[in-house]
């Protein structure tokens, strides 16, 4: 190789030890700094939700006698604690495999497609998860932990998750360059999240730190948007629909485990138009009628209907306890877990 | 396994401190070796096997070349080094490209032909490590370089994992003598680069210029001339900041060891003219191309016309060897014509853009910057049509249902930074990065140190792949 040039030889003869010593010295400083500032105004550290932490935990439904896997869409990540779902389940793993704004429909067939899965899967879902346009939105999730999940990425997601749940200024919410950006499109600063999720998925709510009635607003207008813009099938064509599911029902169900629907709570304006657009009787009743799973609608459970969701679709991280409490006295009733265990 | 993963963090020093262990120099060859290995294997194990091929197939033609006493005989094994070489590369990167533009070519004359379309995965870094081992053969065959003694040596030159990937394509003269003894690890300067490289690739190409760009670039995008012009300039410091960090980061990450990496970018934005560009840009594989294809197709040596075809085959070449798609041809004829059109400018050599005082050369520089940024539009447009599309409305000729679309922040984010981008390129272009770096005071360099770390936590955009690992 030709001789490096004087320059390359006198930058890398220079002192750097001082240098280094003293950039680590500024680096800790400032980021101490910034990480009492942005917990002093209210931000917290939640672990980062992608494919991979999804296959992470997807893949640790196996090895134990009793496996609760829940699937469905933020709500079901929101409204149950897995914590208290473990207590209450006791000797049951609970491994939260829900999504927030993707149905589940994909994460339900890959389970029962998976022969060395023989566990309980609980299913949150709405009357829309069936609709054909976006039923399998987890499938990319699927996707991912069959093509890609492998040691190297689970040696990355197991240090990113580390490092999230270590510091508020690695958020998404404190970012300098997002927070630059809405500043110069003249828009607030984004709020501290009032979400945190956890390494295993579960993801706990405080509204009380949140700007509620904005929150609020822009879920009802949302649910109203999607009412007032998707076509909706007649209760025939969507129990049509729904019959995708039993296949996958029966090859849980024949191999020892157990598929449970259970349809989530909301309350106020979005009940209604959930009822309005899919009324319970000609919808939900006649699903849970046949589909050869259980079945299990919130108004049905007193201990569910009496929760209320702040934003009209979520329960406070406060009420899931509770909610999953309930979930668990379900599950046992009917002897879901029992029956496996015994 | 990219730098920019906490994978390769505690690859990176968990290899540091192997080989900063007191072994015998050997030993430590072989801890590179495995961990280059390793490195790859963590991407897609079986693609190793390609890497073995390679490695293997050129070892055995240049000791080949090197025994052969006539010169058929090292030609035959030269072919066998290139059937080889190529031949992977063809099939795992054009195959697909040409059986594509073949179907293509059939539907227009009204051939209805359907073709398997297999489905073959582009192995990560073929294109590198295919023209430095087949560099290593062609030399060999010209007398510039003596078949290598030591197979572990050679195999760490074409599997070292800093430049692997993404390059820089490393010449064997460059590397193997440095195998012979243990060279000084130069920690501080390539700690220093390593972070210049993440704090480039994190957050000016990730977190600046890429969701500019993938406005404007998406597919059903119609954006205005501003728009267009923004996202492709922010497209321009997307490439530079996500190739050169990449760079940056190689030579750093082999610094740490002991090895040196020749430079791959030399402020190319500052350059006055497209030769000055070629010789800023992507060096190591300009080099290369200058070296393999252009000098043997008769470089200048036949007169101005066969002179002006080889450039322009030679930069066609270098198109199709960043992607198999029309588009990159395109892109690498739009510079083959840039380049022969400054050759007709400059009047045979008589006239040198690089001997202008500033004031006059600083137009020139302008010129040379809009006009590499829009051949960038082929370069990373999906298909002809957008980029035809992309390049009317940025001649003023928008279509109707454009939009202005892109918010103020990104306006500042493509234009502005690139803008900063440009003159700081301009002002250091007859300055190392070496240069720039000895003239700010330890202190100094602490605090950008840091401030680079700083950013890089709090700063980061969306977790992106190296634009050149498809390459």
């Amino acid at each position: 190789m030709e001789k490096p040039s004087q320059d390359r030889v006198a930058i890398e003869e220079e002192p750097w030890r001082a240098t280094w010593v003293l950039a680590v010295v500024v680096f800790f400083a400032a980021l101490g700094l910034l990480e009492f500032g942005w917990r002093q105004a209210g931000h917290r550290a939640s672990v980062v939700d992608d494919r991979a932490l999804w296959s992470q935990v997807r893949a640790s439904v196996y090895g134990e006698d009793c496996v609760v896997a829940l699937l469905g869409t933020s709500r079901m990540q929101l409204d149950t604690d897995v914590s208290a779902l473990e207590g209450a389940l006791e000797g049951c793993r609970v491994v939260q495999l829900s999504v927030s704004g993707r149905h589940p429909l994909a994460a339900l067939r890959d389970l029962a497609s998976d022969e060395a899965f023989r566990g309980l899967v609980v299913v949150g879902l709405t009357a829309r998860a069936f609709l054909p346009e976006d039923r399998f939105g987890q499938q990319e999730y699927v996707e991912h932990f069959r093509r890609e999940w492998g040691l190297p990425e689970r040696a990355e997601r197991t240090t990113a998750t580390w490092v999230q749940e270590s510091l508020v200024s690695a958020q998404a919410t404190t970012n300098v360059l997002e927070r630059l950006r809405r500043r110069l499109d003249g828009q607030p600063p984004a709020e501290p999240a009032h979400t945190v999720m956890n390494r295993d998925r579960s993801v706990a709510a405080d509204y009380g730190r949140s700007d509620l009635r904005r929150i609020r607003a822009r879920r009802i207008r949302a649910v109203r948007s999607f009412y007032d813009a998707a076509p909706l099938p007649d209760p025939g064509a969507w129990l049509e629909l729904t019959r995708i599911t039993h296949p996958w029902v029966e090859a849980i169900q024949s191999r020892g485990g157990r598929v449970l629907f259970l349809r989530p709570p909301t309350t106020d304006e979005t009940w209604k138009m959930d009822e309005i657009a899919f009324p319970r009787s000609g919808f939900w009743d006649r699903f849970a009628a046949e589909t050869g799973a259980e079945a299990l609608h919130f108004r049905d459970v007193p201990e569910m209907r009496d929760l209320g969701c702040p934003d009209t679709s979520h329960l406070d991280a406060s009420d899931a306890p509770a909610f999953s409490r309930a979930l668990a006295d379900q599950i046992r009733a009917r002897g879901l877990i029992e029956e496996r265990n015994g | 396994m990219p730098f920019n993963t906490y994978t390769f963090l505690l690859f990176f020093l968990a290899v540091l401190a192997i080989h900063n262990l007191p072994l015998p120099w050997p030993w430590k060859k072989t801890n590179l070796l495995v961990a280059s290995y390793l490195f790859y294997a963590a991407w897609n194990p079986p693609f190793v096997a390609l890497l073995v091929v390679s490695t293997i197939t050129d070892w055995y033609a240049a000791i080949g070349i090197g025994r052969a006493p006539t010169r058929g005989r090292k030609r035959a094994w030269l072919g066998l080094s290139l059937l080889v070489n190529l031949g992977l590369l063809g099939f795992f990167k054009y195959g697909g490209f040409v059986v594509g533009s073949f179907t293509a070519l059939a539907r227009s004359v009204g051939l209805d032909y359907e073709p398997l379309s297999p489905d073959v995965i582009l192995p990560l870094g073929i294109s590198f490590y295919t023209f430095q081992t087949l560099s290593y053969s062609l030399d060999v065959y010209h007398g510039r370089f003596s078949p290598w003694r030591s197979f572990r040596d050679y195999a760490l030159y074409v599997t070292f994992f800093p430049q692997l990937v993404a390059g820089p394509i490393v010449r064997a003269n460059q590397f193997l003598p440095q195998c012979e003894r243990p060279g000084e690890a130069r920690f501080g300067w390539g700690a220093s680069l390593l972070l210049i490289g993440l704090f480039q690739k994190i957050v000016l190409a990730d977190g600046i210029f890429a969701p500019v760009a993938e406005a404007v670039y998406r597919p059903g995008a119609a954006p205005s001339a501003l728009d267009a012009w923004t996202g492709t300039f922010a497209f321009g410091g997307q490439i530079y900041c996500d190739f050169g960090g990449y760079s940056l980061c190689a030579i750093g990450a082999a610094l740490c060891l002991g090895f040196r990496l020749p430079d791959n970018f030399n402020f190319p934005y500052g350059a006055v003219g497209f030769s000055d560009f070629w010789r800023r840009w992507h060096m190591s594989l300009s080099g290369w191309l200058r070296d393999y294809v252009y000098i043997p197709l008769g470089g200048n040596r036949r007169g101005p016309g066969p002179s002006r075809n080889n450039l322009m085959v030679t930069m066609l070449v270098g198109g199709l060897w960043h992607g198999a798609s029309w588009t990159f041809v395109a892109w690498g004829g739009l510079h083959g014509g840039y380049l022969v059109a400054e050759r007709i400018l400059r009047r045979g050599g008589r006239f040198d853009p690089s001997t202008l005082r500033a004031a006059a050369a600083f137009p020139l520089a302008i010129v040379t910057f809009v006009l590499v940024n829009l051949a960038w539009v082929f370069f990373r447009a999906e298909s002809f049509p957008q980029a035809f599309g992309l390049v009317a409305t940025m001649l003023g000729r928008a279509p109707e249902e454009a939009d202005r679309a892109l918010a103020p922040s990104r306006l500042v984010f493509g234009l502005g930074i690139m803008l900063l981008i440009f003159v700081a390129s301009w002002l250091m272009r007859n300055r190392s990065f070496e240069r720039v770096a000895l003239s700010l005071p330890w202190w100094l360099r602490s605090i950008c140190l840091a401030a680079m770390a700083l950013a890089i936590v709090t700063m980061s955009g969306d977790d992106e792949a190296f634009l050149y690992f498809q390459f």
